[in-house]
């Protein structure tokens, strides 16, 4: 490949493959903010929590067995849509007639509770990661995709589009985005909010787990807080940028966000703006929410 | 033994008491009026007797069985609906979702559609825009889609919060001419109203004040003992 190529070609791809990362992450945050206009903080640390079960699994250490590493991630994944249960159940349903931004402030609360629980199972330092698959799915010149990325990518879009589905189709589905626009008419025609939201928490949970749990593989260590503080911003603006209340869009905005991470990054000398990276990430948010609030594939509402 | 029968019920918000002991009863196959001003406990009682808020004290009976101390869920499987105050369709589903959400306790899904029909035969304004999102709609459609949404469930009695408010009065009597026609179909009908157009269509009139009931008796005795004119004082307008 010439020099050109590699340099367009390369972040790009490599950018697409991040930003699907994000997108997986933003999907959790569009089910939650499309049923109950609640932003979650927790998102990403709920899905840490999966990992770091799934790592403590896989790798039998302390409290559990050792397991394989399918019955691993299959706990770990069980452990998060508990998790999303557990969350609904003890902070979110006592707070349904609070204020939102008192429950946002309660899914901070959340973050700072499994932050400090995972320093307690784990200790502050980093732990080697679960990875569900290894070896590299294309390498040449200075482009490298790992299978593991190539899943990401696999997941995210079966992910984004099964869920579409699921509202559209589905009379769980309908009875979600019932109770996001009209409690009190949803429940006289006789659905359950409560049991609603227990559902919206419990798959939230699910796809916070999925990510958490293929993030920390590509990054290959986990520890408390480190989901959080690499990838929550990036996957919000990805879920913002997409649309917020367009599980799609969640997609469409990870692979942007990812590709205009990547470009800033490896065209922006670091002596000039260190970090470029984010700072366009942020730069990018402000103008989305600026010129196009309701994202790429959102409708104005 | 009646259709509906609430004996000493009591319930408030908070610790605010609203309701303070009422009694009344409705006859199957009837229609009910609910009168009175505003804040006098008109929306409480049709929002308690639908489950939405809890009885404090008192009792009430639906077909002879205890429907008080049921939630909202509870209450519409025991086959009563409500038509809420200020409509609250979902604005962003279509008028045919609101509709179809609305049968959502019927375990005989095959026949939905055939209900549907039925309201479009109602309101054939709603087929027209079945496939319009609900928030598109004007007030007074919005109300014949609460109204429609509450019969999809094939209710024994529904129930309608302030049928007319904000509607035109040619327009509110069209919607009192429906539920006119639901009620000679075999549903039994309670309706909040302030607007005395309804007389003619209730079999029985209820008049609430304070969170009391200060009159019960026959729509025509009604009209008859000046109590509308105290309640409204002031109010000449002729139905």
């Amino acid at each position: 490949m010439d020099v050109i190529a590699i340099e367009f070609v390369v972040p790009v791809v490599s950018g697409a493959v991040q930003g699907c990362v994000y997108g997986l992450l933003g999907l959790g945050l569009v089910l939650l903010y499309k049923s109950g206009r609640i932003f979650n903080f927790a998102q990403a640390e709920m899905g840490a929590f999966a990992a770091f079960m799934t790592a403590f699994a896989d790798q039998g250490s302390g409290f559990l067995p050792d397991m394989p590493v399918w019955a691993a991630v299959l706990f770990g994944l069980v452990t998060g849509v508990l998790l999303g249960l557990l969350v609904e159940r003890v902070v979110i349903r006592p707070l349904f007639n609070a204020p939102k931004v008192t429950v946002v402030v309660a899914t901070a609360g959340v973050f700072l509770f499994l932050f400090a629980i995972e320093g307690f199972l784990n200790g502050p330092g980093p732990r080697s990661a679960t990875r569900i698959i290894d070896g590299n799915l294309l390498q040449s010149g200075g482009l490298r995709v790992t299978k593991l990325g190539g899943v990401i990518v696999l997941v995210l879009a079966a992910l984004a589009a099964t869920s579409a589905l699921f509202f559209s189709r589905t009379r769980t589905g309908t009875a979600i985005i019932a109770v996001s626009q009209e409690p009190t008419a949803t429940r006289l025609v006789g659905i359950s909010v409560e049991r609603t939201a227990a559902f919206t928490w419990g798959l939230a949970g699910l796809l916070g787990a999925i990510a958490g749990i293929l993030l920390s593989g590509t990054n290959g260590v986990i520890a408390p807080g480190l989901l959080t503080g690499l990838a929550l911003v990036p996957a919000f603006t990805a879920a913002v940028f997409g649309g917020i209340t367009a599980l799609p869009g969640a997609f469409v905005g990870g692979v942007v966000i990812g590709v205009i991470e990547s470009f800033a990054a490896s065209n922006i000398p670091k002596t000039i703006i260190p970090g470029s990276g984010k700072v366009v990430l942020f730069v990018a948010l402000l103008v989305v929410l600026l010129f196009r609030p309701a994202g790429l594939l959102g409708k104005e509402t | 033994m009646s259709l509906l029968e609430v004996d000493g019920l009591r319930t408030g918000y908070g610790a605010l008491p609203v309701l303070q002991g009422i009694s009344f009863s409705v006859e199957e196959g009837e229609t009910a009026v609910i009168f009175g001003l505003n804040g006098a406990g008109k929306t409480t009682t049709v929002n308690c007797l639908a489950g939405l808020l809890p009885t404090w004290g008192g009792e009430v009976r639906f077909d002879g069985k205890k429907i008080s101390g049921k939630d909202a869920p509870g209450v519409v499987k025991a086959g009563i609906s409500l038509s809420p105050e200020g409509r609250r369709v979902w604005p962003g589903l279509s008028v045919l979702k609101n509709l179809e959400l609305g049968a959502w306790s019927r375990k005989d899904r095959k026949n939905i559609d055939e209900t549907v029909q039925q309201v479009y035969s109602y309101f054939p304004r709603l087929d027209e825009r079945k496939d319009q999102l609900a928030g598109t709609l004007s007030g007074g459609e919005q109300q014949m889609l609460a109204i429609g949404r509450a019969i999809m469930s094939k209710p024994r009695m529904l129930m309608i919060d302030e049928a007319s408010l904000g509607l035109s009065p040619k327009l509110a009597q069209t919607v009192f001419q429906v539920v006119s026609k639901i009620n000679d179909d075999g549903t039994t009908v309670i309706i909040v109203e302030q607007n005395v157009g309804v007389l003619p269509y209730a079999d029985q009139a209820l008049i609430m004040e304070k969170g009391t009931l200060t009159f019960d008796g026959r729509g025509e005795e009604l009209e008859k003992s000046g109590e509308l004119k105290r309640t409204y004082l002031g109010d000449t307008e002729e139905p």
